[in-house]
């Protein structure tokens, strides 16, 4: 008897939050939203949908509103814990497939790859960042991921406790990936859809000053 | 110089006198040993400030060329000490605003949750 909760992090994003927010409504899982301190309409959009929403009184991060995400699934009895992004970039079919996964083998969580799946529209920027950063995450987890920065994962609420994300920004990526090393955790790549539109080519990292920052945080991070 | 050192001997003094009007003070809280170097330490920044020859028999016992270098780098190892101290207390406080964000969130969840 599964219990999947769908956890989305959002900021600012009045304009696309509807639109993925109606993909789901054909489904059986329960969706929470946090509005992590958002300046425009992005809750009213989430509560005309029907989903689920929490909201941060500022702005913390992706990293601490996906957590706190988790900690509402978990009080409210979730076994399997979805992450998914905001902006329309993801596929929510991809779920139901890697969902199957998950359980048919046996696993802890399962991490999307947009390397081993197909990307529409990836700008070549992006795509050498990426590489780099997930050449760099093979190199310090010793894990053999082909994406590190995938937003799409499912984990099973056994595990969400060694998981819990510390690192309040960006940096969560990374530091899910360690902690899937630390904790032996069994997971799996799965290749999923990841579509670039203008929109989220526009919103994406920052890239140069996004990458500094998760460096500083991964560097300074565990410093507590 | 002379003004110099007499302006620093000064400030140090005034130093000395609140630490000392601190130590007596009930909620004073730093063991004894721990404020007996305190004052041991004004009391050697004292000495460098008014006898220069003091850092340059310290600093040859050292090792190092010039009392002066030896000032450096002493102040260097403490302020990078310091930016440390800094670094983690910011990154706990960091950590404590998350915490508190997230109670406040998940707290107004549960209102709305009770009272629709």
């Amino acid at each position: 008897m599964k219990t999947v909760f769908v956890i989305i992090a959002a900021f600012n994003e009045e304009k696309v939050i509807a639109s993925v927010l109606h993909d789901f409504s054909q489904t059986e899982y329960h969706v929470v939203v946090v509005d992590d301190g958002s300046t425009d309409n992005t809750a009213e959009k989430v509560i005309q949908s029907g989903a689920i929403l929490i909201r941060h009184p500022i702005n913390l991060g992706q990293g601490a509103a996906l957590q706190t995400g988790i900690d509402y699934a978990i009080k409210h009895g979730a076994t399997h814990i979805v992450t998914f992004d905001a902006d329309g970039q993801h596929d929510f079919h991809d779920i139901a497939t890697m969902l199957n996964t998950l359980d048919r083998d046996n696993l802890d969580i399962v991490l999307g790859s947009r390397f081993l799946g197909t990307t529409k529209n990836m700008p070549l920027s992006r795509h050498i960042l990426l590489k780099l950063a997930c050449w760099f995450t093979r190199l310090s987890s010793g894990l053999p991921v082909t994406d590190a920065h995938n937003g799409l994962r499912i984990f099973k609420t056994s595990v969400a406790k060694q998981l819990r994300l510390y690192q309040p920004r960006m940096a969560h990526a990374t530091e899910i990936i360690y902690k899937i090393r630390s904790s032996r955790l069994n997971f799996r790549e799965v290749p999923v859809t990841t579509r670039y539109t203008e929109y989220s080519k526009r919103k994406g990292q920052r890239s140069l000053s996004g990458v500094i920052q998760i460096i500083s945080d991964l560097l300074f991070g565990g410093i507590s | 110089m002379i003004g110099f050192q007499i302006f620093t001997f000064i400030v140090l003094l005034m130093f000395l006198l609140v630490f000392i009007r601190l130590m007596r003070h009930p909620r004073h809280y730093l063991s004894w040993p721990t404020s007996l170097l305190i004052l041991v330490i004004i009391g050697l920044i004292a000495a460098v400030f008014v006898d220069p020859n003091f850092a340059q028999t310290i600093a040859e016992w050292c090792g190092i060329g010039r009392g002066a270098d030896l000032m450096i780098y002493l102040s260097i190892l403490f302020l990078l000490l310091n930016a440390f101290t800094f670094l983690v207390r910011l990154k706990r406080s960091d950590q404590k605003m998350t915490e508190l964000a997230r109670e406040i969130a998940l707290m107004k969840v549960q209102e709305k949750e009770r009272n629709p």
